[in-house]
């Protein structure tokens, strides 16, 4: 087992998630690095992920791990030849066994960049001392649906044009995207995002994925 | 660069990953090539990176030093509705580039329903439709692909057209132009007087008097791409493709493709071997197919899966046989294969109208090969029919509904699967294609089709099968654009003012805009679908299949 830190960048934010799997299998290929596969009717090489970053979210801090006899050295050496530009592995390690991701992750964080200036949004008097912040969207049977995200939101701070904000991530899910479209109906605000970028993640004591995997 | 403006919209848009470049293997622009070719293919991102001929030459193109070759495919409509409004043209994929600054624009001409898509690209490029209202400030605009065999429909859009294999006589033209830039002497009509005497190349604005195909005439040293690009998205055919010989070994009357590769040319066991290992490492697909337009018919085919199983095998790699025939099929690929669905393209359900097309396969080969299928497992089959074939009579229609039960019982028989069985009937609408011994043919009219439809929908209904078929109607424009003359581009235009657009597309495809085109101009729907007499549109275009051979295969036709 390998555990692997990626960021992806350069316009690949706008490449799916399903489709980033793909182009990391192809790339084993074209390295020449064995992955492992399920067994059964359908193999499928063994990678996993954490939840999926949203359309046009770009990260410094995307983890997952895989099946694999390989080197970790060998990985992040070779891999990053053959990934397409925007896909960086930026840490390897060789483990025991799977970490599983997916179900450590508690928060992460995220930077969100626009185009001007935001409204002062006088977000420690307001967003933080409430109990409650109602989140609407829409699902896909187009019914509007209001959910209290309040405890998702660990921390929400704003400077000039930047959004710095630690959200759940994980089986307690916070989208970014979802709530800055919230904040801007809440103010009224029509400022472009010119990017959104995640910077990194935490388990539920809080303790970044770096330290506590990579111990660095 | 005016891609910026849009750069922060897109998540506005059905698959951003369309529009953003950046794909693996895809070519480094050369900066400061005399010579740039913008790829065009008037579909959507994900159809145009199936097709396996613009990634040839594109990579091919790439290889030549003075010239740079980018990408370039038709927006959606929600892209499009993007575009205008930040007044963003046309761009390429690798640079954002302004599609109006390249030397030339180069269309895969693949389906005549694209034809008005690229109206649409030239229009999004703010390049004027038509060659004669270009002046030297625009660039060049080429057609090339199995439709430009009869080019007439779309000629007045085109400065030129590469007929037949690209290989050879395009990097020719590209290279012909950077010559005549470079020594300060280029003047388009003298550039297109010149090229015109190239193999394969047509001029429509010139008089040439016989145009004959290019055509390369070793397959197996002629260049293939192993860095293949690699695209974004999960696309149609997502898989690296190996051409393993151009041409068709059989000879269906109905075939254009069987007619316009013609001779049938191959690569060496020993050259795919190499190719197959090179792109298994610089791809990285975990599957690959072995294409051509009749995989089985390989003569060497046994020698190649015997060589490549165990390379593909370590890699991980599927092998994939497309175009599998009934007659060709043998059960040893059964054995190793994912037991799901067989696939029959049978055409014509009785002796007498295969004869009359020329496929070579008989009820007992179907038969047979269903019987050894279901006996290891299989449990779908898909048959696959042609309507309104020349001679086709009412007992030629209710056989399929006969071969179908047939089949439901050698699955009661032999079945060793649980599953009920997929049985799935399909049908095409039989278009008369040019260079075919069928161009001159009638295609089946509308309200015969729709009754023929609606027989076989009733009937294997009855049956419990599932049954799908082509639209009528898109088949009609099919056959009218195939075989048009130069005065369909007048029709074509309208409709494409009209809103006509991405006609390949069921949903969007709108024909009462198309009879309304065509009724503008005194053409009915009717009328162009009859048999043609006289001279035909193609007359001035050689292939290599004499006029003669197609008459003959006619005759013989008739006699069944």
């Amino acid at each position: 087992m390998v555990i692997i830190k990626f960021e992806k960048v350069n316009m690949r934010e706008f490449i799916p998630h399903l489709d980033i799997m793909r182009v990391f299998n192809m790339a084993f290929r074209r390295a020449g690095l064995s992955v492992n596969y399920s067994e059964g009717f359908n193999p499928h090489a063994l990678f996993f992920f954490c939840q999926p970053l949203p359309l046009g979210v770009m990260s410094k801090a995307e983890y997952f791990t895989v099946s694999t006899v390989e080197k970790a050295e060998e990985i992040m050496n070779k891999l990053n030849k053959t990934l397409p530009k925007g896909l960086k592995i930026l840490k390897a390690k060789t483990v025991e066994s799977d970490p599983n991701f997916a179900a450590s992750c508690n928060r992460a964080e995220y930077v969100a960049e626009f185009f001007e200036d935001l409204p002062d949004f006088d977000i420690k008097n307001t967003i933080l001392i409430k109990d409650k912040f109602l989140l609407t969207r829409i699902d896909k049977n187009g019914i509007e649906k209001t959910k209290d995200v309040r405890s998702l939101i660990f921390k929400l701070s704003q400077n000039n044009n930047k959004l710095k904000m630690c959200l759940g991530y994980g089986n307690e899910n916070l989208r970014v995207d979802a709530l800055i479209k919230q904040l801007f109906i809440n103010y009224a605000c029509h400022n472009m995002v010119k990017s959104i970028t995640k910077t990194k993640v935490y388990d539920k004591n809080d303790v970044d994925f770096d330290k506590k995997y990579f111990g660095v | 660069m005016s891609f910026e403006k849009i750069k922060h919209h897109l998540l506005t848009v059905d698959k951003p990953a369309r529009y953003i470049g950046g794909e693996f293997n895809s070519a480094k622009p050369k900066k400061n090539a005399p010579c740039k070719f913008l790829m065009c293919f008037p579909d959507v991102y994900d159809v145009a990176l199936s097709n396996l001929g613009i990634k040839i030459l594109y990579h091919l193109l790439n290889e030549g030093k003075n010239i740079t070759c980018e990408f370039a495919f038709a927006p959606w409509f929600d892209m499009e509705k993007l575009m205008r409004e930040h007044e963003v043209e046309l761009y390429s994929l690798e640079t954002k580039t302004p599609a109006k600054e390249f030397d030339m624009l180069g269309f895969s001409l693949q389906y005549e329903l694209s034809y008005t898509n690229i109206l649409y690209m030239l229009d999004l490029a703010n390049i004027p439709l038509r060659a004669s209202e270009r002046n030297e400030e625009f660039p060049l605009i080429i057609g090339g692909g199995p439709c430009s065999v009869n080019p007439q429909p779309i000629a007045d859009f085109f400065d030129l057209f590469v007929i037949g294999d690209g290989e050879d006589v395009l990097p020719k033209v590209c290279e012909e132009y950077t010559k005549l830039k470079a020594n300060g002497t280029y003047n388009k009509r003298e550039f297109l007087q010149k090229i015109s005497t190239f193999e394969g190349v047509f001029v429509p604005s010139l008089n040439q008097e016989k145009i004959k195909k290019a055509q390369v005439k070793d397959l197996d040293k002629t260049y293939f791409p192993t860095k293949m690009i690699v695209p974004n998205l999960e696309v149609v055919h997502n898989r690296a493709t190996l051409e393993i010989f151009r041409g068709c070994a059989k000879g269906c009357r109905f075939c254009q493709a069987g007619f316009i590769y013609r001779p049938m040319r191959m690569r060496k066991v020993d050259t795919l071997i190499d190719l197959a290992k090179r792109s298994m490492s610089d791809i990285g697909y975990d599957e690959m197919s072995l294409s051509s337009l009749s995989t089985c018919d390989y003569p060497y085919l046994r020698e190649l899966l015997q060589k490549l199983k165990p390379i593909a095998e370590e890699k991980k790699v599927s092998i994939a046989l497309p175009s599998t025939r009934v007659d060709s099929f043998e059960s040893e690929f059964i054995d190793g294969a994912r037991k799901s669905s067989l696939t029959f393209a049978v055409e014509a359900a009785t002796q007498r109208l295969r004869d009359v097309i020329r496929k070579n396969i008989t009820e007992e080969d179907i038969l047979s090969s269903c019987k050894k299928a279901f006996e290891s497992g299989y449990s779908g089959v898909k048959l696959y029919f042609m309507i309104g074939l020349p001679t086709e009579t009412e007992e030629d229609i209710k056989e399929i509904i006969t071969l179908a039960k047939k089949i439901k019982w050698y699955y009661k028989q032999y079945a060793k699967n649980k599953k009920p069985l997929r049985l799935v009937v399909s049908s095409s609408v039989f278009v008369p294609k040019p260079f075919t011994p069928f161009q001159w043919e009638k295609q089946l009219p509308l309200d015969e089709v729709i009754k023929t439809q609606n027989f076989l929908k009733n009937e294997l209904r009855r049956l419990g099968i599932k049954y799908s078929y082509h639209d009528a109607k898109s088949s009609q424009l099919e056959a009218i654009l195939c075989r048009g003359g130069r005065e369909l581009s007048y029709v074509i235009e309208d409709a494409y003012r009209n809103g006509c657009c991405f006609d390949s597309w069921t949903d969007k495809f709108q024909y009462d805009k198309w009879v309304e085109a065509l009724n503008k101009y005194e053409l009915g729907p009717n009328e162009l679908t009859k048999e043609q007499k006289g001279t035909l549109a193609w007359h001035n275009i050689d292939v290599g299949v004499p006029h003669e051979l197609l008459e003959k295969e006619r005759e013989k036709a008739r006699n069944f």
